[in-house]
């Protein structure tokens, strides 16, 4: 077995035991047996309230680590190859920032509402539509000058600015806001995973599922890519096409989690170095899939610390994720040095 | 090397000399009469012959003081030699206050009730007001917005030469910036920092003291002490109320009112059940919607503030967080929500925590009978 199989197979390992324990841990202590009578469907004579806890909190909010992490993680992957950058990520087009923006003005200048025509949604509904809609327009206006620009690091550079402008945009609306809007813009800047319910469970996976084998399908043309343009153009690849596929699936995969789980940080920007570290190997095939099963066991990971803090409160995600995510990057920069 | 040795020494002496004066405390006069002030903690009062001193003490560094001021009346400051001259590391002020810029909104509601409110010349932040009055002055411009009350202009309050500012202070805002710098004294209004709820009104007194309504504010203070004691009292006798869980979920976190909070001390007040009353927090706790749902998923009533242009239906609260239909109250329809937008909760219930206290009785005491009609929480 190939060391990147056996990888593979260690870290699924570890994202079926932390899921597991996501599962059993929480702000409050629900006995072990309880929480596998209620996920076996047998919850006679459990609290209904745990029963809820479990079914309609734990278990929505582990499988939207495992996926948001996986679709982060990939996410960086990719853009760290196309465009030759280690410090390449999600947040690097202003896809956050423009999801950002959009929730900004929903929570901001709306006050929590969205109208379009005669419909009107509200509260969590309306925070979604806007983070995605935001996002998806940053992704449409980074597409929109990737035909024009040719150079990977002029778009980079154009995807940054776009970002700074719906920055600045972000600063204005919080400046005139009220306590409360700049409360409730703060909270969602932090990012949790608990946004997902089950009821939208299904749209949120399928939406990350399909991106995520849309960058499985990605793999060959970026080993190519690897090999530097010419190369790849010489092996038959057409480097306008994969690119504008790489932006769609990243945009897609940015948008939707940025929608439901707000700017997630590092975990887009660190795991693919955490991959490669484990794997020493830049092979797409094997890196990948690990990459995928790295997001989620971090992010995972990530969750069971937020709500370490038991009966006296919840830590923030991003402020968690960091203290994984920097000193990996702090890493792969000395060692780059050397 | 040595010189600059020298030079940090001497920094270094500089430094300390100048702090040890900061602090030091002018000696106590002996025909001082101490306003005897029932609950405020952090406000001292002390009339001398001719004019007063008010001290309010620094909430975050308990042993520092945050400002002194020198209340002198108007024409006193002609005199020569007042003995207020001698007040060290004080503010000057002279009473009334003629021209005011109140940078905070409940501020201009207690000046209305003081019917002071013709002393307003400049306010902050007025799209967030709720006095119509404030409108009204602003578009006929005798009433200036200087703008965000964190970050005033400057230029504007300057322009319309205020007597004081008044504005809230907080805790290691590395100062007001450039507003300091403009000789207009800062009455910083720290009363919300008082831990119970008639402490905080109390600081009403200091403030009638400084716009020369210094009779009405202490008779609108014992009206409020006195009805707050009342409904208190009737509270006691009806016994245990009704159990309530307060304030609702931002993102992911549910930010619930300490025990020791104004709000968890006026609930207790009422008669009602809180599962965090026990909890010695005067801040809130972030917690996680399962611990909420654990604690207070039984309570008989559920109360919260929330802002929006129209009144929230139960429809729109359930869309906000499917978990919500867990909750008792919920489901029984108990639930009370208060528009801050449409209702005058921040801007009174500071100065009235009276008023508050009546419409915790009402809902968490069914029962009861001849209290006033619901004021700021209205049922979903």
């Amino acid at each position: 077995m190939s060391k990147g199989t056996i990888y593979c197979v260690l870290l699924a390992l570890a994202m079926a035991v932390l899921f597991v324990l996501n599962l059993v841990k929480g702000s409050i202590d629900i006995p072990v047996g309880d929480v596998v009578s209620i996920l076996m469907g047998d919850a006679e004579g459990v609290k209904p309230s745990w029963q809820y806890i479990v079914m309609e909190s734990r278990l929505p909010q582990a499988l939207t680590a495992i996926l948001c992490g996986a679709a982060l993680a990939v996410s960086g992957l990719m853009l760290q190859t196309a465009f030759r950058n280690p410090l390449a990520g999600p947040s690097i087009f202003g896809i956050n920032s423009g999801a950002g923006l959009g929730v900004a003005l929903v929570m901001l200048l709306l006050g929590g509402s969205l109208s379009v025509g005669s419909v009107s949604v509200s509260g969590f509904v309306a925070v979604l539509a806007a983070a995605f809609v935001g996002a998806m327009a940053v992704m449409a206006l980074i597409f929109f000058f990737s035909t024009i620009v040719r150079s990977h690091v002029m778009l980079l550079i154009i995807g940054i600015m776009i970002g700074y402008i719906a920055n600045s945009a972000i600063s204005l609306l919080n400046f005139f806001a009220t306590d409360e809007g700049v409360k409730s813009y703060m909270v969602w800047g932090m990012g949790s995973f608990g946004g997902v319910s089950m009821k939208y469970m299904a749209a949120f996976a399928s939406i990350t599922v399909l991106g995520l084998v849309g960058s499985l399908l990605l793999m060959k043309p970026l080993n190519a890519l690897l090999l530097g343009d010419r190369y790849a153009e010489n092996l038959g690849v057409n480097i306008q096409r994969v690119r504008n596929w790489l932006l769609f699936v990243t945009g897609l995969l940015t948008a939707i989690t940025t929608a439901f789980c707000g700017p997630v940080a590092f975990i887009g920007l660190a795991v693919p170095h955490i991959a490669r570290l484990l794997l020493t190997t830049d092979n797409h095939r094997y890196l990948m899939p690990a990459t995928m099963l790295c997001g989620a066991v971090v992010a995972l990971l990530c969750n069971v610390i937020c709500v370490l803090p038991g009966e006296s409160g919840v830590i923030p995600l991003n402020a968690v994720t960091p203290i994984i995510g920097a000193p990996v990057i702090i890493y792969v920069i000395i060692r780059e040095r050397r | 090397m040595r010189n600059l040795n020298i030079l940090f020494i001497a920094v270094m002496l500089v430094a300390l000399a100048s702090c040890g004066g900061g602090n030091s405390v002018s000696a106590d006069r002996e025909d001082g009469d101490t306003l005897q002030l029932k609950y405020a903690t952090l406000l001292s009062i002390v009339d001398y012959d001719g004019y007063s001193v008010a001290t309010i003490r620094n909430p975050w560094k308990p042993d520092m003081t945050l400002h002194k001021y020198v209340l002198v009346p108007r024409g006193e400051e002609k005199a020569e030699r007042g003995a207020w001259r001698d007040e060290r590391d004080a503010t000057v002020i002279y009473t009334p206050i003629q021209r005011a810029a109140v940078f905070t909104t409940v501020h201009c509601a207690l000046l209305q009730d003081f019917g002071c409110e013709g002393s307003i010349v400049g306010v902050a932040d007025s799209k967030y007001i709720k006095i119509p009055y404030i409108h009204e002055q602003i578009r006929k411009g005798s009433i200036v917005d200087c703008g965000n009350g964190l970050n005033p202009v400057v230029e504007k309050i300057m322009d319309i030469k205020p007597d004081a500012i008044l504005l809230s202070p907080f805790e290691n805002s590395g100062g007001y910036g450039k507003v300091e710098d403009i000789n207009i004294p800062i009455v910083e209004c720290a009363e919300y920092m008082e831990k119970s709820p008639l402490a905080r009104a109390e600081w009403m007194k200091f403030y009638g003291r400084l716009f020369g309504a210094q009779e009405k504010a202490d008779s609108i203070f014992a009206v409020v002490d006195s009805s707050y004691h009342a409904l208190k009292e009737r509270a006691r006798q009806a016994g245990e109320g009704r159990s309530v869980l307060m304030d609702k979920m931002v993102g992911n976190v549910w930010y619930v009112p300490g025990g020791q909070s104004t709000i968890g001390q006026m609930l207790q007040d009422a008669g009602g059940r809180y599962p965090w009353a026990n909890d010695d927090q005067s801040g809130s706790l972030s917690l996680a919607f399962e611990t909420v749902l654990e604690r207070g998923g039984e309570c008989d009533v559920w109360l919260f503030r929330y802002s929006s242009d129209h009144d929230m239906t139960l429809r729109e609260l359930a869309a906000e967080h499917r978990g919500y239909d867990q909750l008792k109250a919920f489901r029984t329809g108990a639930v009370y929500g208060c528009n801050v937008e449409q209702s005058l909760f921040y801007e009174e219930t500071p100065f009235r925590p009276d008023l508050l206290l009546a419409e915790l009785l009402q809902i968490l005491h069914p029962e009861m009978t001849n209290l006033p009609p619901l004021r700021y929480y209205k049922k979903l």
